[in-house]
């Protein structure tokens, strides 16, 4: 059994009883960056209810008070159309009437804080679940990473696409896998980019020519450097996933499918994450991005991508996802959307009340929404409410007291993929345990916990 | 030495350099898989000795010798001229100058070459023409100080000929860093150097005027400490070194988080200041508090605890003198430690050589000490002059030896320099050995700027790439791990992304096309005045710097027999092979 975007071989379970090792998480320790996982004392009970889980994630920070968290006021434009919901909250119907038929369906949480209010270090924590430390960054696997190493030992052999999938994010920033093997790594694709994993059908012949032509090249070189080898395995397996009809079935997007979704980047990546999903081949999370929320200046001049662009893309595209998974079949009785986890938020919020000299929002970490959809999440429900401008959490609604941090949402995620989020990896380079969670803020013993309003 | 202190002086090494030492396990992500059982790679130790030509060669061979290592040979000509010219120049030897060199009898050609490559022949000259030398390591600064324009705007253009300048004219390298320390600005725009500093700058949204000062000095002080001491400070901005640094590096166990403070209280008589919102001017005057202000919240770090912070330097404990300004002062002290000297020696020995010349923590006793302090004293008693340095480098027989690991060699050899490392070839390397080779570079227009370049090392930063027309070559960069000069380093670990992107990425299947003006049309047009064995010659030589042998002249001329399809799948498979993107 093999992982196909690396030669590794994954060794069965079988095989290391054979051995004689009998480790929780099926690995064999053959060097220090094989990961050992020991469940934590404390006793949890994921949900396990997701087979998948696809992260909306709006790069640069969106403004709650003129998307799901509204507030009107005199910064209010009249194109959003702000009426009231049947559920009875205030909605810009100007900006997300499809999202707004789905209100029914998905939650959304208003008392959401973060930790961070620059760019990196904000949108570190939400791919890691922890905060960026200088002393641990190399080693520190993203929540994607984490998810991938724990379904490795239980890939099939029809399995035949990346279990962590990010889509339209680019490398700045993108985290990777840390110590974690490197099977674990994100597989980052731009959509309007085609993936040179993808070979175009009129090509394929001379790719093919040009393989043999390459072999014959290289012969038997008789004494080479061991990095050349290396060089060639990964050639042999990227040649693989090239010559995988059934990857390329499930990247191409079709026209028809496309402009559904809104014909653009965004909607694009929706649709693909649609395939991903519904193929059932082995992806278990997906970082889907929706970039240019940063809107410090001229949020909504009327040129040039700004707010209402943002927002047609989003409800466009991610309306289209809910609906497509929600009407294809996963088994009898079930829908793809009982069996995938959707969420989608930023890195932070922003500023609340009148826009700013600039006629935009700057960051806030102290107020941001999250909206959450599938996998037995309780649709119809806004729980959590800011103050009058926006700014704050005034409550959250939820199982504590204080404000929905990134820890419960990476708790909430790993538990409805069935991940024991108290669990942790102790053999790193560093010799210092991961933990998927860290029961820390700062100094102060914090305890982080899946979010369950969401389900009951 | 002990076992363990090994391990921790190798660690030490890693954290001082960002080197990971040969034997620990990589802490980059995407590490390769496991060789397959019987891969031929060694070769029979070199019995013949190696000739001495210089300091190097006899602090490295003495070593080598006292210690019964086993070492390779001389590499060849052709090794030497594909090795010297990427170091070099970032850009593989043409083919003409690869057959004359071969051809060439005379005895130091090698040292000749290595003239050639370091000569400034525009100097003095009216236009203002670049050369690939001078290219490539103005962009290596331009890498190692982060600069670009997410921060600096046009101040990186600025920036970019200011260093240009400073290395077209040999200026002395300490006085550059005292200039870049000591650097003031109304407008980065205008004034270049101040570009070093401010790229450090903090922000804080809940401050009056959007700048977190003391940040920014600590910043300062850890970026200049670990470009121009070689210590990296990073860690004991957060706490002491004290209960956490002793396995990893001993001298930083020793320092205690208030001298990070008093590193950076020598810039607190300047003022960076950011009239703007964003996207626009800084300033840099002296005009600062003239004090640490250790009350000041942070937004980067845990709050700082009250502790004398006036100005002292951290080596020495050195105040400044009566009247001296703060960075004069620092930047005095700093240029004439004899850490600054060796610092600079290491960088450059690293980027040559594979691996860092020290291997042991700041004060420690280390393999290659000697060799590093004489080599320091050689740059400053020799006008701290990086050309020489680095001719002393490449002169070396050390820099001129096999990668061929022979057979004999155990694993604790790996830190004598016995034999040439081999090195994935940076991103902005291969693409420009593509453009080269294929004879199709285009033109890059300078963003900002009435420049177009021609190679991505001749680039101010990756920013430049940004249209339709480079999309495709930015995409082979970013896959090949090119640093964003952000919190992005520079990725050279193997994956099947890379190998993907070689054998279907746009950028590479364009460059394989017979493009009108490039070579695969060239030799198209000639016809039959060229033979089959003749084209593949050159086209070994254009993109694989080396002669064909005759199995692959067999094969290769088969190939030919299809025409234009034949050639371009030709170029194509020279491109792909393992050796194109390596440096051995």
């Amino acid at each position: 059994m093999s992982n196909l975007e690396t030669d590794r071989p994954v060794l069965s379970r079988r095989m290391l009883l054979r051995a004689g090792m009998a480790t929780l998480a099926g690995y064999e320790l053959e060097s220090l960056l094989r990961p050992v996982n020991v469940a934590a004392a404390r006793k949890v009970q994921p949900r396990g209810a997701a087979e998948c889980c696809i992260w909306v994630f709006l790069k640069g920070g969106a403004p709650q008070l003129d998307t799901w968290d509204l507030k009107e006021g005199a910064w209010t434009p009249g194109q959003f159309e702000v009426k009231r919901t049947p559920g009875g909250i205030l909605w810009p119907y100007g900006q997300f009437p499809k999202l707004a038929q789905w209100l029914p369906r998905v939650a959304v949480a208003r008392g959401m804080e973060t930790w961070e209010s620059a760019h990196n270090r904000a949108q570190y924590y939400m791919q890691v679940g922890h905060i960026i430390s200088p002393a641990r960054v190399r080693e520190m696997p993203a929540v994607g990473s984490v998810i991938a190493h724990e379904f490795a030992g239980r890939r099939k052999d029809s399995d035949f696409l990346p279990p962590y999938v990010v889509l339209n994010y680019g490398n700045d920033g993108l985290i990777k896998e840390g110590c974690l093997p490197a099977g674990c790594s994100p597989f980052s694709m731009m959509t309007q980019r085609p993936s040179p994993f993808l070979v175009a059908d009129a090509e394929r012949e001379r790719l093919n020519r040009r393989w043999a032509l390459l072999r014959d090249l290289e012969g038997n070189s008789g004494q080479q450097p061991l990095e050349f080898s290396t060089h060639g395995e990964l050639s042999v397996s990227a040649r693989r996933m090239m010559s995988n009809p059934a990857l390329s079935k499930v990247m191409t997007l079709p026209a028809a499918e496309r402009a559904r979704y809104g014909a653009n980047a965004f909607g694009d990546a929706c649709l693909l994450a649609r395939q991903l999903v519904a193929a059932r081949a082995g992806v278990k999370h997906i970082l889907l991005n929706h970039d240019g929320w940063d809107l410090h200046a001229a949020m909504y001049n009327p040129k040039g991508r700004n707010h209402y662009t943002l927002c047609k893309e989003l409800d466009d595209g991610l309306s289209a996802l809910l609906a497509d998974l929600d009407r294809t079949e996963f088994e009898r009785g079930s829908t793809l959307l009982d069996k995938t986890f959707l969420l989608c938020m930023g890195e932070f919020g922003r500023t609340g009340g009148p826009l700013t000299v600039n006629a935009g929002r700057d960051h806030n970490r102290y107020a941001m929404c999250g909206l959450f959809a599938g996998a037995g999440v309780i649709g119809g429900q806004v729980f959590g409410a800011t103050d009058e401008r926006g700014a704050k959490v005034k409550s959250s609604d939820w199982q504590y007291k204080r404000s929905i941090y990134p820890e419960d949402v990476v708790c909430t995620i790993y538990s409805q993929l069935g991940i024991d989020w108290t669990k942790r990896i102790t053999s790193t380079p560093s010799g210092r345990a991961f933990e998927y969670v860290e029961m820390m803020s700062g100094t102060n013993v914090m305890k982080f916990d899946p979010i369950g309003r969401l389900f009951a | 030495m002990k076992a363990i202190q090994r391990v921790a002086v190798l660690f030490a090494a890693s954290t001082l350099f960002g080197q990971i030492p040969a034997g620990h396990p990589p802490l980059t992500s995407s590490q390769p898989p496991a060789p397959p059982a019987g891969v031929v790679r060694r070769a029979q130790p070199s019995g013949a000795a190696v000739p001495i030509r210089n300091l190097i060669d006899r602090h490295l061979f003495a070593k080598i010798q006292q210690n019964g290592v086993p070492h390779a040979a001389l590499c060849t000509d052709e090794e030497f001229l594909r090795r010297l010219h990427l170091d070099l120049t970032g850009r593989p030897p043409e083919p003409a100058k690869i057959t004359a060199f071969l051809a060439d009898g005379s005895p130091d050609k090698r040292g000749k070459e290595i003239e050639s490559i370091l000569a400034s022949p525009y100097l003095y000259k009216i236009q203002k023409t670049k050369t690939p030398f001078l290219d490539r390591w103005v962009y290596f600064f331009m890498d190692l100080f982060k600069i670009g324009t997410s921060q600096l705007r046009i101040g990186r253009n600025h920036f970019y000929d200011y260093l240009y300048l400073a290395l077209l004219t040999e200026a002395p390298y300490d006085e550059l860093v005292r200039e870049m320390l000591t650097a003031t600005a109304r407008s980065n725009w205008v004034d270049a150097p101040s570009n070093f500093l401010l790229r450090h700058y903090v922000e804080d949204d809940s401050s009056p005027d959007r700048m977190n000062d003391e940040d920014s000095y600590d910043e300062i002080a850890i970026a200049s400490t670990k470009y121009f001491l070689g210590i990296d400070l990073e860690c004991v901005s957060c706490h002491d070194g004290r209960g956490h640094l002793e396995k990893i590096n001993p001298y930083l166990a020793t320092v205690r988080r208030e001298q990070l403070w008093q590193q950076a209280a020598f810039f607190t008589q300047a003022k960076l200041r950011k009239p703007y919102l964003i996207d626009q001017e800084f300033s840099l005057l002296e005009k600062g508090k003239g004090a640490y202000d250790t009350k000041r919240s942070s937004v980067l770090r845990v709050p700082r605890y009250t502790a004398d912070v006036t100005p002292r330097f951290l080596l020495t404990g050195e105040q400044p003198r009566p009247g001296e300004p703060w960075r004069q002062a620092y930047a005095r002290m700093v240029t004439s430690h004899p850490r600054f000297a060796q610092a600079a020696v290491n960088l450059i020995w690293t980027e040559l050589m594979g691996a860092g010349l020290e291997q042991g923590p700041y004060g420690a006793q280390s393999l290659h000490d000697e060799l590093l302090a004489e080599l320091g004293r050689d740059f400053s008693g020799n006008g701290f002059n990086l050309r020489r340095l680095i001719r002393t480098i490449v002169s070396s027989n050390a820099y001129q030896l096999s990668s061929a690991i022979p057979s004999t060699a155990k694993p604790g050899h790996d830190a004598y320099f016995a034999w040439r490392k081999v090195r994935r070839l940076p991103a902005e390397t291969v693409a420009d050995m593509i453009l080269q080779a294929t004879g199709t570079a285009g033109t890059i227009p300078v963003w900002r700027s009435d420049q177009t370049v021609q190679y991505v090392m001749q680039t101010r930063s990756h920013e430049d790439l940004r249209g339709a027309d480079t999309a495709a070559l930015k995409e082979f960069l970013v896959t090949f791990g090119q640093s964003n000069r952000d919190k992005g380093e520079r990725d050279l670990a193997p994956s099947s992304a890379v190998a993907a992107e070689m054998m279907n990425g746009k950028f590479v299947r364009e460059r394989s096309l017979i493009r009108k003006g490039g070579r695969l049309e060239q030799i198209q047009s000639r016809g039959s005045k060229s033979s089959a064995e003749e084209i593949v010659e050159e086209l070994y030589l254009a993109f694989l710097s080396r002669r064909p042998d005759r199995r692959e002249v067999s094969v290769a001329t088969g190939v030919l027999a299809a025409g234009a399809e034949g050639l371009e799948d030709l170029a194509w498979a020279l491109m792909n092979k393992a050796e194109f993107v390596y440096n051995r």
